[in-house]
């Protein structure tokens, strides 16, 4: 248990981290699902590939991304704790 | 050698060096329970990656998501988009699962059931699901390596003698390995299959159209609806795609065979790392896609989409390169057979025979049993491919939309507390009712959304809610 930090301000990061962590494991829901009617398109392409393909590659590793920042932000807070 | 005969002699040796692969590899440690479902618990960060994207790349990839490409076009992005959301989900529910699974020594999904709410009732209602809905995924992979070999012969080889040489094959190759046998051969079906997919994806768009740009180009004069949803069906549009990319986000942690292949890691950070690397292992898929969109053009009266692959694989490359395409397919089918095998005859003997006709049954006669169920349940899913029409992917979906529903009681019984087994029981009995009742009544998609996931909702409804309404009973049974 660290000590010399006042709980409140430890409290009021973990809670930030909190909300960090689930904004960005729903942010692929919100980019691959959820929002399919804006980019369900074939203009613009991008690379020769539809809008709509090229949209969910890039996703793919975007997610991987989501969720590193996940695993770090949680790893900190256990660190914290 | 005519050029059928080459291409079948390359599959042939390809599955018999991988088979003795695995039965070497199998045979190098003894046989108990524990071995052969979760190979004692010890495999490191690259032998659980290659078991885990083992999974995700099977004949549904290879042949049935080209094969929608084919026929029905854009649908078949809910492909792309619902694995990277399944390592999302996996990401937090896998990791307490395992903490879960370790310390009370789970194997199978069923027993997380049982011990989790106690009832070994519960855990024969799981099994009896998990065995269900795991036969068409089973069922998908024999009826891949039928059309495997029925192309790779010019359909000299019908599709049933085809189907009965893979039974064989993938019952002898699951019953000497268990899942530490399957483990190795993975490593050589996925660099086979990487190989395949890369340069038959690659090329083919390059050689018949000069470049992805021009393909698509060239598609999008032809049949511009194909390339956006619906595609060229009458009904899978957003909504569907929504619903079908959350129900099978929700399911792919859900799988028993997932469930085992997660508890042989060492550690949850194993597959917390897992779950962050492997959506990029989809970047394969699209490339699949691309050959299905170019079969469109190319060879447009197949009168199965499944078979676009291999036929433009056929016209395009000499035979020898079929026949290590053909084999590749092949592994990528029996590796995840044998996989799904081994769940269902576990959960067979272990978590429905064993509780509910034999409580007395030893450990290893648990696993006698479930070595020898391996041929009754290849058996049940080798007719159903013999005599079943459906597409690769519709069998996948009907499985999803089975599995999908044991996510409220996983999840909830994970993280909520107030949640009640008599709740998950009814749970789990009205989302499978329902989604039943809307696929045999032909209603899937229902008022456009996926029938699976109104089930799955009605499934949520009522396991909360039930759970929510018990306390009360329980204060009055107290009292009785």
């Amino acid at each position: 248990m660290k000590e010399g930090r006042s709980s409140k301000s430890l409290a009021g990061s973990m809670r930030r981290r909190g909300w960090v962590t689930v904004l960005l494991a729903l942010l692929p829901f919100a980019g691959i699902c959820f929002s399919v009617p804006l980019w369900d398109r074939i203009e613009p392409r991008v690379c020769g590939l539809p809008f709509n393909f090229a949209w969910l590659i890039g996703w793919m590793v975007l997610t991987p991304i989501c969720l590193y920042g996940v695993y770090r932000s949680s790893a900190a807070s256990e660190r914290a704790r | 050698m005519s050029a059928s005969a080459t291409a079948l002699a390359l599959i042939l040796g390809i599955v018999t060096a991988a088979t003795a692969l695995g039965i070497y590899a199998g045979s190098r440690r003894t046989m108990d329970l524990e071995q052969w479902t979760v190979g004692g618990r010890q495999f490191g960060l690259v032998l659980v990656w290659l078991l885990i994207a083992g999974e995700f790349y099977t004949t549904f990839t290879f042949l049935g998501a080209c094969g929608w490409a084919y026929s029905k076009g854009a649908p078949v992005l809910y492909v792309v988009a619902y694995q990277p959301l399944g390592c999302v989900i996996g990401f937090f529910v896998l990791p307490r699962l395992w903490e879960v699974g370790r310390r009370h020594r789970l194997q199978t999904l069923a027993d997380f059931f049982v011990v989790r709410f106690r009832s070994e009732r519960l855990g024969a209602l799981v099994a009896l699901i998990g065995v269900a809905f795991l036969i068409p995924y089973l069922q998908l992979q024999l009826t891949g390596l039928g059309i495997i070999v029925e192309v790779a012969s010019d359909h000299a080889v019908g599709r049933t003698p085809a189907m009965l040489i893979a039974f064989l094959l993938v019952a002898a190759f699951v019953s000497a390995s268990g899942i530490r046998g399957v483990a190795w051969v993975s490593v050589l079906k996925d660099a086979l299959m990487l190989v395949t997919v890369l340069v038959v994806g690659l090329t083919i768009p390059y050689l018949y159209f000069g470049g992805l740009a021009p393909m698509f180009t060239a598609l999008e004069r032809a049949n511009p609806g194909h390339l956006v949803l619906p595609g060229s069906t009458r009904d899978l549009g957003h909504a569907w795609y929504i619903t079908t990319v959350l129900l099978s986000a929700v399911g792919v942690p859900m799988w028993p065979h997932f469930f085992a292949a997660n508890l042989s890691a060492r550690s949850a950070d194993t597959l917390r790392r897992n779950a962050m690397i492997l959506p990029l292992y989809g970047i394969t898929v699209p490339l699949v896609l691309f050959v299905g969109l170019a079969a469109t053009l190319l060879l447009p009266r197949l009168g199965n989409g499944d078979l676009a692959m291999l036929a433009l694989v056929r016209r395009t490359f000499p035979p020898w390169f079929l026949g290590v395409v053909g084999g590749a397919g092949a592994l990528t089918a029996m590796v995840p057979a044998a996989i799904l095998i081994l769940s269902a005859s576990t959960l067979f003997a272990k978590n429905l025979v064993r509780p509910m006709f034999a409580p007395q049954m030893s450990d290893a006669a648990v696993a006698r049993l479930a070595r020898r169920t391996v041929f009754l349940v290849t058996g049940i899913a080798l007719l159903l491919a013999m005599h079943g029409s459906r597409t690769l992917v519709a069998l996948l979906l009907l499985g999803y939309a089975g599995i999908a529903q044991f996510f409220p009681g996983v999840v909830l019984g994970l993280f909520w507390p107030p949640i009640r087994k008599s709740a998950v029981a009814a749970g789990l009995l009205v989302g499978i009712g329902l989604t039943a009742a809307l696929m045999a009544s032909g209603h899937d998609p229902w008022h456009g959304l996926n029938a699976g996931f109104a089930g799955l909702c009605a499934n949520l409804l009522v396991t909360v809610g039930f759970s929510l309404r018990v306390p009360a009973d329980r204060a009055g049974s107290r009292a009785a």
